[in-house]
């Protein structure tokens, strides 16, 4: 067993670094976030010419190529700083790239993916409902109709990231044949520009720049070809992309672990009380030690999960214990960062206020730690609870 | 078969208390959690609000009568906060609680004069207090400040910074812990620190406001004071006994903050309790599930506990004991369960916790205020190690 990275990983974790700490250094990120947009698309922009929207693309498919774990590292460097930010790239690279490779066609392949790798397109996911997100296959009320060519599409999403600056947002609808029965689901690429497209965009605590959406789609009618899969599996790449999607996040909250220590680490060193510099006092020594624990142990789960997708080997398991041990450490240690930042932490000038409320969001989405764990039992074949 | 006697049992509360709480809930009603979403966007300072509850009479709820207050005491100011805080979270409270008990060092230990020319003012809702204590290098190390007051001719010139004062956009008046001397070699960091309670003078004193996760429409302020000019009269008690005094400030108001977040904490569980029972998932009310319902219960017990260490905490003061140890425990278990229920909730109600439409989210960000200031669980735990287990100090 060898846990040490290859010459090729380490090298890109210190090009990616390299480039965040020159393009979005904490301070930027934070004016960001604060800012009052709806999607930040200098920042985009920024990674589309970085080349990161193309990691995990195949060369053939006009990406810079790279695997799961390629993009998992990419994903923890961009979050240290980014924070919760890091949505802009991991929605589409979920919605978008993992979901295509997964099960879109050859031809839908060679004319999405080098777009997307140029950054050319924005995806969007448009999978959650009103009625619920982890009970997705029984609240789903979305309806794909196909007439004379085209799909019609009628129907309610939620918490759809990016998606009013979305080209595309994967939408995940019920088969409806024209007789009314109903036969599987689909998963359609519904351009963002469709009339009957409706949007809300919804406050929210954390990554306030970066909206998410309430969708109605009112009899939207998209074509035929834009359908992604078999009719009536679109389960397929939706199971790929959210299995990708927990791997993957579960990089990202190592990355705020790797942002919260660093600032703890900072703040105790220069801050004084009673004398001393405050990283004399050993309750804060043992907050932090916890911390770099948490960080060690999410870097190993989450690594192992990438490396056993990257091998294509079953990872559903996997990927979820490390979605929900990294994302609950995640949201621990930015708690006692904030806490031991004190006021400073609670201040909106500091990036600990920032990490703690974007981390949040990771215990709820994109499924709840209650979820995974009921998951995780029935993996170990205990009886269904809920 | 057991037969129940009628009439009161310990920890109920009082007929004075039981009114308040019914008042308070009442009245929160006409300034429900809606209200208060729309004043946390808006950011300004809730004035109607204010205004209402000076006209009530809350302001003064724990000040003598003689100046027009209620002449009840902490206990009641307890159960008014905990319900003001339950009814509409920690901008709330936020905005009459330095009203409520800010002046209660001057209460105690102010002149006569002192007393006259300000609480009536403070108690009708008039006259709006802030409290200048913590500054950027001795937030929790309070004794250690570095503001200082010095005689020139019958008044003192101040000069010094504080920080994370709150409501300084909006108050008239302040009250300073200042050095005036400096303790002899081998004497407390304490002595020598006195109190003033002066007018807030814009021409002197340069107020900043510090932008920050919760609570926005009750500013919290960096203070940049620069020869401010105060005449004796405004020296509150004994000159270099600021300190001391000043516990009759710091106790009443770690009571107050935990019974704050006990009413932060029961909103938050209101809401995850009313939602767990409404959605349905799988077939059931996500209530119905042990993982739903059990964090839940045990947010409960912990609120329930905390809120009679707010009880203790506050009659011992009314009493006139020491209360240090209890005051400190009420803020420590309600700050820490306060935003434990604000956090289950938030998990309870999945993505809806985490938009700003159920309220949850606004008493996340504002519960976790009780867990910093004013006094951080950290330094509750040495002092408790300290004072009450007799271990020795660890910093």
């Amino acid at each position: 067993m060898d846990f040490e990275l290859s010459e090729d990983d380490k090298a890109w974790r210190a090009s990616v670094r390299e480039w965040v700490e020159k393009n979005y250094p904490k301070d930027r990120a934070r004016e960001v976030e604060a800012s009052g947009d709806e999607f930040p698309r200098q920042l985009w922009d920024d990674l589309a010419r970085a080349g990161f929207h193309g990691v995990g693309i195949p060369e053939q498919y006009g990406g810079q190529g790279g695997t799961i774990f390629t993009q998992a590292i990419l994903a923890r460097e961009l979050t240290r700083n980014l924070g919760g930010l890091i949505a802009i790239w991991l929605a589409p690279a979920v919605g978008g790239t993992l979901t295509l490779l997964a099960a879109a066609s050859e031809e839908q392949k060679h004319e999405l993916l080098p777009r997307m790798a140029l950054g050319e397109l924005v995806f969007a996911i448009g999978i959650t409902e009103p009625g619920g997100g982890t009970d997705i296959l029984n609240a789903l009320r979305t309806r794909s109709t196909l007439v004379d060519g085209q799909w019609r599409i009628t129907g309610q999403k939620m918490w759809s990231t990016g998606a009013g600056s979305a080209d595309y947002i994967a939408v995940l609808a019920r088969n409806v044949l024209p007789d009314g029965t109903e036969q599987g689901v689909n998963l359609i690429l519904v351009p963002g520009d469709s009339p009957g497209i409706q949007l809300r965009s919804i406050p929210k605590l954390g990554v306030r720049s970066l909206c998410s959406y309430e969708v109605w789609l009112d009899d939207v009618a998209v074509p035929e070809a834009n359908l992604v899969g078999p009719v009536g599996r679109g389960w397929k790449g939706m199971v790929a992309g959210l299995n990708s999607d927990k791997t993957l996040l579960s990089a990202c909250a190592t990355g705020i672990l790797d942002g919260v220590l660093e600032d703890s680490l900072r703040y105790l060193r220069e801050r004084e009380a009673f004398g001393r510099t405050i990283e004399h006092f050993q309750v804060l020594q043992h907050y932090v030690a916890d911390i770099a624990s948490w960080r060690h142990a999410s870097e190993l789960v989450s690594y192992h999960a990438a490396w056993l997708m990257a091998s294509g080997k079953p990872a559903a398991s996997e990927a979820t214990m490390a979605k929900l041990i990294t994302t609950e450490y995640a949201v621990k240690a930015a708690d006692l960062g904030l806490q031991m930042l004190g006021g400073m932490g609670y201040s909106a000038e500091t990036d600990m206020q920032r990490y703690w409320r974007d981390a949040r969001l990771w215990r709820i989405a994109p499924i709840t730690s209650e979820m995974s764990r009921n998951f995780i039992a029935e993996q170990l074949g205990m009886p269904r609870s809920f | 078969m057991t037969t129940t006697t009628p009439g009161p049992v310990a920890f109920d509360l009082s007929e004075d208390q039981q009114s308040i709480r019914e008042a308070v809930d009442d009245a929160m009603k006409r300034f429900d959690l809606d209200h208060w979403r729309t004043v946390d966007k808006t950011g300004e300072f809730p004035s109607a609000f204010f205004d209402f509850a000076a006209k009530q009479g809350w302001l003064g709820v724990a000040m003598p009568t003689e100046y027009g207050g209620s002449g009840l005491g902490i206990s009641e100011a307890a159960v008014m906060m905990e319900a003001i805080a339950r009814g509409g979270g920690q901008t709330a409270a936020s905005a009459v609680h330095m009203n409520v008990f800010g002046t209660n060092v001057v209460v105690k230990h102010g002149s006569e004069q002192l007393k006259r020319d300000n609480l009536p003012e403070v108690i009708a809702g008039r006259m709006k207090v802030a409290f200048g204590v913590s500054e950027p290098d001795s937030g929790l190390d309070t004794t250690s400040l570095k503001t200082r007051a010095v005689r020139k001719g019958g008044d003192w010139v101040i000069n010094g910074r504080k920080v994370w004062i709150s409501t300084a956009q909006h108050a008239h008046k302040i009250l300073l812990l200042c050095r005036t001397s400096d303790p002899g070699p081998g004497e407390n960091k304490a002595k020598g620190l006195s109190l003033f309670f002066t007018d807030l003078d814009r021409s002197r004193i340069d107020v900043r406001e510090i932008e920050k996760t919760g609570r926005a429409a009750v500013d919290s302020n960096e203070l940049f004071i620069d020869d401010l000019v105060v005449p004796d009269s405004h020296l509150v008690g004994v000159e270099g006994r600021g300190f001391h005094q000043l516990l009759d400030g710091l106790n009443p108001e770690r009571v107050l903050v935990a019974a704050e977040a006990v009413g932060i904490g029961r909103a938050a569980l209101r809401l995850a309790v009313d939602y767990a029972k409404q959605r349905v998932v799988f077939g059931r009310p996500i209530g119905q599930n042990q993982g739903v319902q059990f964090p839940l219960a045990d947010v409960y017990a912990r609120l329930e506990s905390a809120w009679l260490m707010v009880l203790r905490g506050a009659a011992l003061y009314d009493a006139g004991r020491d209360c240090g140890a209890e005051a400190n425990i009420a803020k420590y278990l309600a700050g820490e369960y306060g935003h434990k229920s604000a956090d289950q909730a938030m998990q309870t109600l999945g993505g809806m916790g985490y938009s700003k439409e159920y309220h949850v989210e606004r008493l996340w960000r504002e519960s976790k205020l009780a867990r910093i200031a004013p006094v951080s669980p950290e330094l509750i735990l040495c002092y408790l190690a300290e004072r009450k287990l007799g271990l020795p100090r660890s910093y």
